[in-house]
């Protein structure tokens, strides 16, 4: 798994965004592949939610 | 949508334009013969709501695409004496930022698509949009997007040989009169030895996860010549579609639940799973109704802090120009744990 931020080169897309986001800082990007497994994923999950303070 | 019309108007004033250079290779301006695998543009953009979207302005046999970052398609372009600028382009396209580039792609050029998504909002691209394989090959353009990719970086382009001839060599210039009818000219590099050994292993590791079980694996050798390693490959792709599906179904349902939409949480492309949808999902999270708006810095460096995940802290694309803003590039810039084992 992973994750990461930024424009993703695709710049005009991200500065275009409403609401407008910062461009520099950009998106949040997770990503998964084949041999990530559902409890990964749960596990990912709860991360998250404590990073967006929403537990 | 622009109309048809628009489209060969402009064709035609880059004919004319053309012409008055003296260039040596003219566009031609009356089609040849169809490819099988040619596609009319004009007939599946009326039947591919996402062309619609991607290419508003197909139609009659040339086509003018906007595409977000397509900085190397322009060069390309440029540099074969074929792009146009803005004021060849319909009104929706001159008003565009000028970082979106307008293009002119003329009818029957090959685009030679690979297997990709959009940066950003990590959906495969129509595919059969972007293909026109045509029969007056002269140009090669990619399309850079986000790859899958499952093992080394390393990929190989290659065309029947009867295209060869009439291929736009990829290769040095000063390569051009030694190589025009030889496979050298598919070859813009050459990759490093160990890499391009490693290859070897791939299909091995494709079929030792295939939900079909055979005794060739015993011997590795035998897996080329095996009648059915290419429907175990089939269904290897099937499971590894139907297992990704049953992650962003996962993560796409957290993302897109009631708490985080209240709390922000804005996902940037779609937000239902479907075949098009990649287990790799972008999102903002922007003030919302229980809290305020956090930078995607803030998020990763929980992750970091957890040590769930890989994560990165860099621009996900090295830049170009200057250093990046919280460090420096690095590559790969995808790190995955080995075996997709996490620690926790």
């Amino acid at each position: 798994m992973g994750i990461r931020y930024g424009h993703c080169y695709a710049y005009t897309l991200v500065d275009t965004l409403k609401p407008k986001v910062d461009v520099n800082d950009g998106l949040v990007r997770i990503s998964l592949v084949h041999y990530n497994t559902i409890e990964e994923v749960d596990r990912l999950v709860e991360v998250l939610d404590e990073a967006l303070g929403v537990q | 949508m622009e109309e048809a019309g628009d489209a060969e108007g402009i064709g035609a004033e880059l004919l004319a334009r053309h012409s008055s250079k003296g260039l040596e290779q003219p566009i031609r301006s009356s089609p040849r013969r169809r490819h099988p695998l040619a596609v009319d543009h004009a007939e599946h953009a009326n039947s591919c709501d996402y062309c619609l979207f991607e290419y508003p302005w197909i139609g009659g046999r040339r086509q003018v695409c906007r595409r977000a970052g397509a900085q190397f398609l322009a060069r390309f372009l440029r540099w074969k004496r074929l792009i146009v600028d803005n004021r060849f382009a319909p009104e929706p396209l001159r008003e565009a930022p000028r970082s979106s580039r307008s293009l002119l792609i003329v009818w029957r050029m090959p685009l030679i698509a690979k297997s990709t998504c959009k940066n950003g909002t990590l959906t495969m691209l129509c595919l059969r949009s972007t293909r026109c394989i045509g029969t007056s090959t002269r140009s090669f353009v990619t399309l850079r997007g986000t790859c899958k990719v499952y093992g080394p970086h390393i990929a190989a382009l290659y065309t029947r040989l009867s295209k060869l001839p009439n291929l736009t060599p990829l290769t040095h210039h000063f390569l051009s009169p030694f190589v025009d009818k030889i496979a050298y000219k598919l070859m813009p590099g050459g990759p490093g030895y160990e890499l391009a050994y490693s290859v070897t292993g791939v299909l091995e590791y494709l079929l030792s996860i295939s939900p079909i079980s055979s005794t060739s694996l015993k011997d590795p050798g035998s897996i080329y010549s095996d009648p059915e390693t290419h429907s175990r490959l089939e269904t290897t792709f099937a499971a590894i579609a139907k297992h990704e599906q049953t992650l962003v179904k996962r993560l796409l349902g957290h993302l897109t639940s009631e708490k985080l939409a209240k709390r922000g949480v804005r996902i940037v492309g779609e937000e239902t799973k479907s075949e098009r949808r990649v287990p790799t999902v972008s999102f903002v999270i922007v003030k919302g109704e229980t809290g305020e708006a956090i930078s995607g810095k803030d998020v990763v460096r929980v992750f970091d802090a957890k040590g769930t995940v890989s994560q990165i802290f860099l621009h996900v694309h090295p830049r170009i120009m200057g250093a990046p803003a919280d460090g420096y590039p690095l590559w790969p810039l995808l790190r995955i744990h080995p075996g997709g084992h996490t620690q926790t």
